[in-house]
């Protein structure tokens, strides 16, 4: 580590994980999902360690009450998506037809899943992402599907972007997911789209095109901006909606995080509070901060880490009204019946 | 003695109609007979002059005698016709049928040239494109074809103007449900005249609308097909041809005054429509037509939008859609056609009590549809914003059709949002 650490803050070594390992932090920070030879749940405070499942996981999620954990797995051509109790057992199970690429809790019982499928064609590739909502029961429901054609250059290309799984974020009011499409137009350069999709009306919208080499995008704060990497020279901080840059960071952002009260940024291993940089670790560290702020995981060189202390306090909780309100003006933004400005003025006027 | 080359022509075109003449007189005797007896066969202009030689492609169907192979002797007559309604509006009642299932191919004729992939007009109608092949070609193209068919008015063979001075070859077209001006003229004082006094007294249509003989049938009409009055220009230009007819028998402040009287029917009556036409808009805007355009099988020009105007649609439509259309096409155009063509009936009862009739349904229906709406059945959503979403949505959709301004629309936003 290069740097120093906020005062308070203290790293951990967790211990080993696979490579390129899926993991996420609950609620509470408190535990720690990943993947290291099977499925494991790491109890923080105590340290005890518990194989979930003996299947190594491509993704993992966390339940919002900290009580299941989802968890997809790949077997040759098609995957599986499976709900486990946090002391272990299959609560439930189902197959997907691609590779689950990211994963979250849209409520307590509702999965959503980033699908990547690939069928080959002689000319090239064809790239469905297909979003799926899964309650635990029944097949898992299509929510929006994105298809691409891809030379097989462009293929070859992504095989990294896939290794570490394609962006796949859910907001903290959990009512929009920002994700990565891939575009391979003839005579240009492929590129990653970056889209905001609202669960609530089912409208996306395209709000950024970054290189190949970026990690994409995430959600800070109330969601009302998110961080993107471009992959090749700058991370910046925007609002989705107004397209207006708040802040660039100078770093490619080939991995992205942000602390849920959005003070926090993890941009290529490098931790930023408030936009300067505070320390760095090494280049391709994974991070991601627990939504109740002020614990980070991060996964470096086949190694778990997890910094605690950082003093951000979790984020206020917003009231049922306000909440409901917030998601129904998204909402209306998505399907263009505000403008973003009217959005601010009625937050404003909500707030108040 | 030197031969002009069209006599020459003609001479040759005689001679070979004999050879025609010899089968055709068993196969075809009507057409034989009334080619001896017409002014073609007088003046030696025979079967080949207009059918060509090619026996094989007859046989197909394919050498039917349009109206350019009329026009390379009636020059005038194509002028004046393809000058005239008759000549242009009316491929209005055809479309392109190649993307419909189970076509037949040979209704490409309709439209197009032996051979060719142009279009001869690029016009289309969503009410020919909802018809199957059989009910294309009887139910819109019988009377449509008069664009390119002299043989619509005059016969395939005859050439006897009796027929066509006579205003029973209108009636076959301009009668019915959207257009009846043949039984309004016949109704009204001048045709009630025309049979009892002859046309000396009664005016008939080719006495107004085919003056000298004109195949311009559209001089002196001031609105479109549609009753659309045409621009003020072109519509002051067309209302004196209108008055110099009229004052071949009236004074011309007579002929004026009921002339303006018909605009004034008109202007009543499209207020009428148009409220109706609101009405049915705001249905719209707040998903409230059953079914919603989009519930519905696609409408063959505008897809899944919602059309009330010229190509609007008398099935696969909401009721109240249904409703409107009767309105427009039928009792709209009745009043004011019926207003112009001085038929009492036809303007009132027949015209503008169905036209207010029909208002009176459509609000009904319209009250139906909100207190449905209010009443759960497809009621607001009120997890996701109520009625207020509604309003925006039905709001964004008015500003997309033109009901309301862009400054009107960010008026009401705001409001809505406060």
């Amino acid at each position: 580590m290069n740097g120093v650490l906020p005062p308070g803050a203290t790293v951990a070594d967790i211990g080993r994980c696979d490579a390129h390992a899926p993991f996420d932090l609950d609620a509470k920070g408190e535990k720690i999902a990943f993947a290291d030879g099977g499925l494991i749940v790491h109890t923080v405070g105590s340290g005890r360690s518990q194989t979930i499942s003996p299947d190594s996981p491509c993704a993992v999620a966390w339940s919002p009450d900290g009580k299941r954990i989802a968890a997809a797995f790949q077997r040759d051509n098609a995957g599986s998506l499976r709900i486990y109790g946090v002391e272990g057992g299959v609560q439930a199970e189902v197959d997907v037809p691609g590779r689950i690429a990211g994963l979250a809790w849209q409520s307590a019982t509702k999965v959503l899943a980033l699908d990547v499928r690939i069928t080959q064609f002689s000319f090239g590739t064809n790239l469905a992402e297909v979003i799926l909502e899964w309650d635990g029961a029944g097949k898992p429901k299509e929510l929006v599907s994105l298809d691409s054609t891809l030379r097989p250059t462009t293929m070859k290309q992504l095989e990294s972007v896939f290794m570490r799984g394609l962006s796949f974020s859910l907001s903290p009011q959990r009512d929009e997911i920002l994700y990565a499409g891939v575009n391979d137009p003839p005579a240009f350069y492929p590129y990653q789209r970056i889209v905001l999709h609202n669960l609530e009306s089912g409208k996306g919208r395209e709000i950024a095109k970054v290189s190949l080499g970026s990690g994409g995008g995430t959600f800070l704060g109330t969601g009302e901006a998110v961080l993107l990497g471009d992959g090749e020279s700058e991370s910046k901080i925007l609002d989705p909606w107004g397209n207006k840059v708040v802040r660039t960071i100078p770093t490619p952002g080939r991995e992205v995080a942000a602390s849920s009260g959005g003070r926090y940024v993890m941009l290529d291993g490098a931790l930023y509070l408030e936009g300067a940089r505070t320390a760095s670790f090494q280049e391709g560290c994974k991070a991601l901060f627990s939504s109740a702020g002020g614990r980070l995981a991060m996964e470096c060189g086949n190694r778990l880490y997890l910094i605690s202390g950082l003093g951000e306090d979790s984020p206020a909780q917003l009231e049922s009204g306000e909440k409901a309100r917030l998601k129904e003006l998204r909402k209306w933004l998505s399907e263009g019946l505000i403008t973003s400005q009217d959005y601010r003025r009625s937050r404003e006027r909500t707030k108040q | 003695m030197v031969v002009p080359f069209v006599v020459m022509c003609l001479m040759i075109s005689a001679a070979f109609a004999e050879d025609c003449v010899t089968c055709h007189r068993k196969k075809t005797p009507a057409a034989v007979t009334q080619w001896e007896r017409s002014a073609h066969a007088k003046a030696k202009v025979g079967c080949e002059a207009c059918h060509g030689n090619d026996h094989g492609r007859m046989e197909k169907g394919e050498a039917r005698v349009d109206l350019k192979v009329c026009g390379r002797c009636h020059k005038k007559a194509l002028a004046e016709h393809r000058a005239s309604r008759h000549g242009m509006g009316l491929h209005s009642g055809w479309g392109c049928t190649r993307n419909l299932s189970g076509r037949n191919h040979n209704e490409c004729r309709f439209c197009h040239e032996e051979g060719s992939e142009v279009p001869t007009s690029d016009v289309q109608c969503a009410r020919f494109l909802k018809q199957s092949s059989e009910m294309g070609e009887i139910g819109c193209n019988y009377c449509h074809s008069v664009e390119g068919s002299c043989a619509s008015c005059h016969t395939n063979h005859g050439t006897d103007l009796k027929i066509v001075r006579d205003p029973d070859i209108c009636a076959k077209c301009h009668m019915g449900p959207d257009h009846p001006q043949w039984e309004m003229w016949q109704t009204s004082l001048h045709g009630t005249l025309f049979a009892s006094s002859g046309r000396e007294t009664g005016p008939d249509c080719q006495t107004c609308h085919m003056v000298g003989g004109t195949h311009d049938v559209s001089r002196g009409i001031t609105l479109s097909s549609g009753g659309q009055p045409f621009d003020t220009s072109k519509r002051g230009k067309r209302r004196e041809e209108m008055v110099q007819v009229c004052r071949t028998c009236h004074a011309e402040s007579f002929a004026r005054k009921e002339l303006e009287r018909g605009d004034a029917v008109r202007e009543q009556s499209q207020g009428l429509v148009k409220e109706a036409e609101k009405i049915i808009g705001d249905l719209a805007d707040y998903d409230m037509l059953d079914p919603m355009p989009d519930q519905r099988p696609p409408h063959p020009l505008s897809g899944s939008r919602l059309v009330l105007d010229s190509q609007m649609l008398y099935e696969d439509t909401s009721h109240i859609e249904r409703l409107f259309f009767k309105m427009k096409k039928y009792d709209f155009a009745r009043t004011l056609k019926g207003a112009y063509h001085q038929n009492p009936a036809y303007t009132h009862w027949y015209g503008n009590a169905e036209l207010k009739m029909d208002l009176v349904d459509i609000r009904s229906e319209a009250s139906r549809l909100r207190e449905r709406k209010k009443g759960g059945v497809s009621g607001p959503d009120t997890a996701s914003g109520g009625t207020v979403e509604e309003s925006l949505r039905a709001m964004k959709k008015k500003l997309e059709r033109g009901a309301l301004t862009p400054a009107e629309y960010e008026q009401q936003k705001q409001r809505l949002l406060k």
